[in-house]
């Protein structure tokens, strides 16, 4: 911890209230309806403290409504949203750092005196909410610009700030909506280090994105919601150790057979090709069709999907597209 | 309610820190220190020709008889002459500046020669004081009547008015110079002030939604302590701005009065109709602001949002249109009517207790009308503002907004 936020008394966390085994964020089969349209529909999760979990889903599946209701912003129409091992009170939500999807800051204002009204939004007094806005325009790399007003800022600096501000009271949850978007491959890399700071600190983490990448990089567990439901919710490699065994990549000089009965989707690269297997087909089952086919075979794996992979299948196979 | 004076003091601070508030708020004052300047410098200038005129000597011939009484009147003094030739070789040596000889005709054609030196003439044959013309009326009046006659001939009205109640009592405070002023300027600051202070809560609320801060804001405060927070904050730079403009109104009156002798000395009215008006200042506002704050939160733009407050702003300055009315008879029926109409009845008020047409039971249900009034609008906007503050890009139809103003479902 920063020697002025120990000075100041900022950053107490409050990690030790929450009840023992109890979720730091959790939702509790939210459901929200818009116009009479089922937006949300019984979702529950939870994060634990020090967990990243990764938010997925496609446009329109009600991950930013799931997030709204959880940080007490929209009302849900059933189901309970609850932070801390209690339901979303006043003090609870100051313990919530939150990064909106669309971002923007008081257009007019010196990003000090934006900083640090925000800060006292969140509980802090005035002393301690300027002294952390200057450690947290220092964290982010912007403090030489900390006297300038927002609209004298690029984009990427107001998100740098933005993100400044999410982190300004030391929140014992963060709740990012699409953290990275728009960022560039450096300021991408500061912010992802200090999200893994906040981590190690011992912070809630839920972030949505539709880089799977980032989720990929960063998450413990992986959360997909769509149609307003949960989709998947696991830890990344156990996901893809769940969805292995229907994909198989071979690679060999030769074309292959014109059928194969136990492959359906085929895609085809420069050193290989992926193979997406029928329902009931087996593995081996193709190996000794392409053998029997006198396929020259020089590697043959069952692979390991990518969550992007999942992701789109999972959305597909839920269509009925597949 | 913590959070909501956060947001209130920040209201403040921003609010006092804006160069176009701060310029409003300086006009006024500024506007006024020059129209008193400009006031008193031509008053010391043309007083300065008044406080040292030059006195004169002037000859008079007086054929038929009339001037009994000789002597100085004002700066000018009038010698009696012998004839009309002494006076003609007085002017020329310069021992008298001009002579006039009162022909035998006089009483007849009131003709009279005038003799001066060189065309340079004396300007006195007016009707200021110490003019000839005064000078011959004392004359021709102290021949005819007596002294006491004379004088009401020749000052003959000095009004006092007196009003007297439907009881026949004399009401002596009917008519306060103080009062009239002080409500006059506190009705023009309070439609403007309202006006200007509940225009920035409607564009501070149109940035925070274009600038999607209000997500942000929303996660941690709720709408009902942004809403207080906003009424609180701008509603104390309000009090600011009046605050500055009345008070530099009575230091420059009170200064004016110091120096310029014709200003009458102004005294503030009395303590509670000052209370009065500061009720109706404060309830004026939060009932616009109010109306304010459901304009900001269900329109998506601040172009919209200026389009919209029109509604609100004509009807608010509804007592100008009718202000010659009004002011023929403020204790008509429209002012009347208008006094219990929320939009209109903080200015109407003000106007009416300026021209003492209000009675203290009118004043009493006017300020409770405004009371019920300013409790339904910022109701109504408590649940605009719970529903649609995080709408953008299109606004609700108003069938909508009407259903969640009645019953706060979206």
């Amino acid at each position: 911890m920063h020697i002025l936020a120990l000075m100041v008394g900022v950053g107490d966390s409050r990690f030790d209230s929450v009840s023992a085994g109890a979720p730091a964020l959790e939702a509790r089969r939210l459901r929200k309806q818009f116009g009479g349209r089922d937006v949300v529909n019984d979702v529950s999760l939870h994060v634990n403290s020090g967990e990243v979990v990764g938010l997925v889903g496609p446009n329109g599946a009600g991950k930013t409504t799931t997030i709204r209701m959880m940080l007490g912003i929209l009302a849900p129409d059933e189901g309970e949203a609850r932070a801390l091992g209690g339901p979303l009170t006043e003090e609870t939500q100051e313990r919530i750092g939150y990064l909106p999807e669309e971002r923007g800051l008081y257009e007019g204002l010196r990003l000090t005196i934006v900083l640090s009204y925000l800060g006292q939004l969140k509980g802090l007094s005035r002393r301690q909410a300027t002294i952390r806005a200057a450690e947290m325009l220092d964290a982010v790399g912007m403090s030489e610009h900390a006297n300038k007003k927002v609209r004298e800022l690029s984009r990427g600096m107001t998100q740098l700030v933005q993100f400044g501000a999410t982190l300004l009271h030391r929140p014992d949850i963060l709740v990012l909506d699409e953290p990275f978007s728009g960022l560039d491959p450096v300021n991408a890399r500061r912010m992802k280090e200090l999200l893994l700071e906040e981590k190690e600190r011992g912070a809630a983490i839920i972030f949505s994105t539709h880089q799977m990448t980032d989720v990929e990089e960063l998450s413990d567990r992986v959360l997909m919601i769509d149609g307003g439901e949960v989709a998947l919710d696991g830890v990344p490699s156990e996901l893809r150790r769940r969805y292995r065994g229907d994909t198989i990549r071979v690679e060999s000089p030769d074309a292959l057979p014109e059928r194969i009965s136990g492959a359906g989707e085929i895609e085809r690269s420069a050193d290989s090709i992926t193979m997406r297997l029928t329902e009931g087909a087996t593995a081996e089952q193709v190996l000794r069709e392409l053998l029997d086919a006198g396929m020259r075979i020089e590697r043959f794996e069952v692979a390991l999907p990518t969550l992007e992979e999942i992701f789109i299948r999972e959305v597909q196979g839920r269509r009925g597209t597949v | 309610m913590n959070k909501a004076l956060v947001v209130a003091r920040h209201e403040l601070t921003t609010m006092l820190s804006r160069t176009g508030f701060l310029v409003m708020t300086a006009l006024v004052p500024v506007g006024m220190l020059l129209l008193v300047g400009g006031i008193g410098a031509y008053v010391f200038f043309t007083s300065g020709e008044d406080d040292e005129p030059e006195s004169r000597t002037v000859g008079y011939v007086d054929l038929v008889g009339v001037i009994s009484e000789p002597g100085i009147l004002g700066t000018t003094e009038y010698v009696p002459i012998e004839n009309e030739d002494q006076a003609r070789a007085a002017v020329a040596s310069g021992e008298l500046d001009a002579a006039y000889v009162i022909g035998r005709d006089y009483i007849s054609t009131g003709r009279v020669v005038e003799i001066i030196r060189g065309g340079r003439g004396l300007n006195i044959t007016g009707g200021g004081s110490g003019s000839l013309r005064e000078f011959l009326r004392i004359n021709l009046v102290a021949e005819a009547v007596d002294d006491a006659r004379a004088a009401r001939i020749l000052s003959p009205v000095f009004v006092t008015t007196l009003e007297v109640d439907e009881g026949g009592q004399l009401d002596e405070d009917s008519f306060d110079p103080a009062t009239l002023i002080f409500f006059m300027a506190m009705a023009f600051a309070v439609i403007f002030s309202v006006l200007t202070i509940t225009g920035y809560l409607l564009q501070g609320l149109n940035e925070e939604k274009e600038n999607r801060v209000m997500e942000i804001l929303l996660s941690t405060v709720s709408p009902d302590q942004l809403m207080l927070g906003k009424l609180l904050g701008l509603g104390a730079a309000g009090i600011v701005q009046i605050g500055v403009w009345m008070g530099s109104a009575v230091g420059l009156l009170f200064g004016a009065s110091m120096f310029v002798d014709d200003i009458p000395t102004i005294g503030l009215p009395p303590l509670p109709l000052i209370l009065v008006a500061f009720a109706y200042f404060l309830l004026g506002y939060a009932f616009f602001a109010a109306l304010m704050a459901a304009l900001g939160a269900v329109t998506t733009s601040q172009r919209e949002s200026q389009q919209l407050t029109v509604i609100v702003i004509l009807p608010a300055v509804a007592p100008f249109w009718f202000s010659f009315s009004i002011i023929e008879d403020a204790g008509g029926i429209l002012p009347q009517i208008m006094t219990y109409i929320p939009f209109t009845a903080p200015t109407m008020s003000l106007a009416r207790l300026a021209l003492d047409a209000m009675g203290p039971l009118e004043i009493a249900l006017s300020l409770i009308a405004l009371t019920i009034s300013v409790v339904v609008a910022v109701k109504l906007a408590q649940r605009l503002f719970r529903s649609y503050l995080l709408v953008y890009g299109h606004r609700p139809p108003l069938v909508q907004l009407l259903r969640t103003a009645v019953t706060g479902r979206v």
